[in-house]
């Protein structure tokens, strides 16, 4: 199996979903659009586990020039992550876009997918980047899909300013790697890099890329888009956003700064820096939202912030030589990655099961859903528990394995100021999901009708997900490990 | 990008984003100088940078011209009612 194969897959059920769309008005039939995107995403989905690690080009016949695919078993374990949260949004849509899902909601959801899985297998800066804005453009689409209330549109319009100049920065990154090396390809810019060796001009590429792809991951003093389009966006795409979207970037500043461009001691600081505060800054503001979503988009911040702090553990670790604490800390990225995005689109879906009741995303219209609506209740504890990583949910795991990464060596005092800020942080993070836990079970509100099964079953797959994860942490654990060695290419 | 940091008007920011996006195309054309032209990897870059910016560009008008419906102007300061 290969991934122009499971691309083409994608690409074609949005132009299905497209015919799909005609037949609709024609037939007058709801949601047919929405279940030929969910089996197309249902298939694609089921043949990501049978893709070989290799090196694709995207052309079959002639080979492209820099149009390169690579699966290994990182991002192969990401991939089908990642169409399964895809999968979880779509088939949630199905009641919750009841009204407003015409076929074009369901085009953009599979574009953007198709998007994002491309961006993932990319092996090249340039076809990274085409993907890359296919995924952000149906993005930009999709959050200001509700155009005609005014909040979507301005959001929208922010998203598409802030990503835009995100994603060229990026590119223009790619363009200086390009003069130096003549190409744009990850493994020929490794070989060719490191011939040329450090300079400081690299300093700079790096500095434009940490910039670039933090931009479009919401890293703080680049994030003022997200805590907007998370919100205005309709909650099936706001799980695809928080849990897909802003990973792909980190996914590949990872690859870029630890096994492409030539070493800098700067950047760990940079990254122990701008993570930490993404983390500080993240977790203050989630505490004086007033809405629920947004307080979920502040928190996917902070969790942007932990991530970054564990991928400059890791390139301080490798620095320093130690690189079983490097492996450590990677994995624990990644760990947290895949928790994270598991549990907080399982709480962006469940809180949209109560604003869909409720008809408002105030914590004070929401506050007891928790108990009206059992069912999203206790989904939404799941998904609360694992974010806040109490220790037999699997969310305890990453955490833990980016702190021992950070913690091996404190001689250094910016270390020691990140552990500590990380630490406070996990602490902080773990009171406001116990406070929204808290207002969630609130013995008040009126009377709300428990979210029909079709909402349910999805959030219901990714709890068990949680459920799984935390029963069995080693197997996470272990396979992400695994895939981060293949990364590093150490033993 | 003095322009997206400074300008208060949309169509303003919308084109201070092609400023920037034809920079890089430049930047692309400039770094793929040879003796005899242009390498071709470079004109690809940028024929393909060109046509997903068009796209970009079409949707950022698109939400310029829903911004204007909504309130009634263009001034980027007037439309700030998403803060925090």
């Amino acid at each position: 199996m290969n991934p122009q194969s499971l691309l083409l897959i994608l690409a074609s059920t949005g132009v299905v979903t497209i015919v799909a769309g005609f037949l609709e008005e024609r037939f007058k039939h709801r949601n047919l659009s929405g279940y030929l995107a969910f089996a197309g995403t249902a298939l694609a989905f089921a043949l990501s586990f049978k893709l070989e690690p290799d090196t694709y080009n995207l052309a079959r016949g002639a080979p492209l020039p820099a149009a390169e695919l690579r699966v290994d078993p990182l991002s192969k374990f990401l991939g089908a992550l990642f169409l399964a949260v895809f999968l979880a949004a779509i088939a949630h849509s199905f009641s919750y876009m009841r009204e407003e899902g015409e076929s074009g909601y369901y085009t953009l959801t599979v574009l953007m997918a198709s998007g994002l899985v491309g961006a993932l297998f990319s092996n090249d800066l340039f076809t990274f980047f085409c993907f890359w804005e296919l995924a952000s453009v149906s993005g930009y689409a999709l959050v200001g899909y509700r155009w005609w209330y005014w909040e979507p549109a301005e959001a929208a319009f922010k998203y598409l300013l802030a990503c835009t100049v995100g994603a060229l920065t990026t590119l223009y990154a790619a363009s200086l790697l390009y003069g130096v090396a003549g190409t744009t390809n990850l493994d020929a810019l490794r070989t060719a890099l490191s011939q040329v060796g450090g300079s400081r001009a690299f300093a700079a590429v790096t500095a434009l890329l940490i910039v670039g792809l933090g931009t479009t991951a919401a890293v703080v003093p680049f994030h003022t888009w997200l805590p907007d389009a998370h919100p205005a966006a309709p909650s099936p795409i706001s799980a695809v956003l928080s849990g897909v979207v802003v990973n792909v970037p980190l996914y590949m500043l990872a690859r870029l700064l630890l096994t492409v461009l030539p070493r800098e001691t700067g950047v760990s600081y940079a990254l122990l820096a701008l993570g930490s505060l993404s983390s500080i800054v993240g977790n203050a503001a989630a505490l004086v939202q007033l809405d629920a979503k947004r307080f979920l988009a502040y928190s996917t911040i902070a969790n942007v912030g932990y991530m970054l702090v564990g991928l400059g553990a890791c390139y301080r670790a490798e620095a320093a030589g130690a690189a079983g604490v490097a492996v450590d800390a990677l994995t624990g990225v990644f760990v947290q990655l895949v928790n994270h995005a598991v549990s907080k689109s399982l709480l962006f879906l469940c809180v949209g099961n109560a604003v869909r009741e409720t008809g408002s995303r105030l914590f004070t219209s929401l506050e007891g859903y928790g108990r009206r609506m059992p069912a999203t209740g206790a989904l939404s504890l799941v998904a609360l528990l694992n974010l806040a990583g109490i220790p037999p949910a699997a969310g305890y795991y990453g955490k833990a394995l980016i702190t021992a990464g950070l913690a091996y060596n404190l001689q250094d005092p910016a270390a020691l100021a990140a552990l500590a800020a990380l630490e406070a942080n996990f602490a902080l993070a773990a009171g406001y999901y116990a406070y929204f836990a808290f207002r969630a079970f609130r013995e008040r509100g009126r009377a709300l009708r428990e979210a029909p099964l079709s909402m349910l079953a999805p959030e219901a797959a990714l709890a068990a997900f949680v459920a799984a994860s935390s029963v069995y942490p080693s197997l996470l654990v272990e396979g992400v490990r695994a895939g981060v060695k293949a990364l590093l290419g150490s033993p | 990008m003095y322009c997206i940091a400074s300008k208060r008007n949309l169509i303003k920011l919308v084109m201070g984003l092609e400023i920037i996006t034809t920079s890089v195309n430049l930047s692309f054309m400039g770094m793929g100088l040879r003796e005899n032209g242009v390498d071709s990897l470079a004109q690809m870059y940028v024929a393909l940078n060109m046509a997903v910016s068009a796209a970009v560009l079409a949707l950022a008008l698109g939400f310029v011209a829903l911004l204007y419906r909504h309130y009634g102007t263009l001034d980027a300061s007037k439309i700030a009612r998403l803060r925090w």
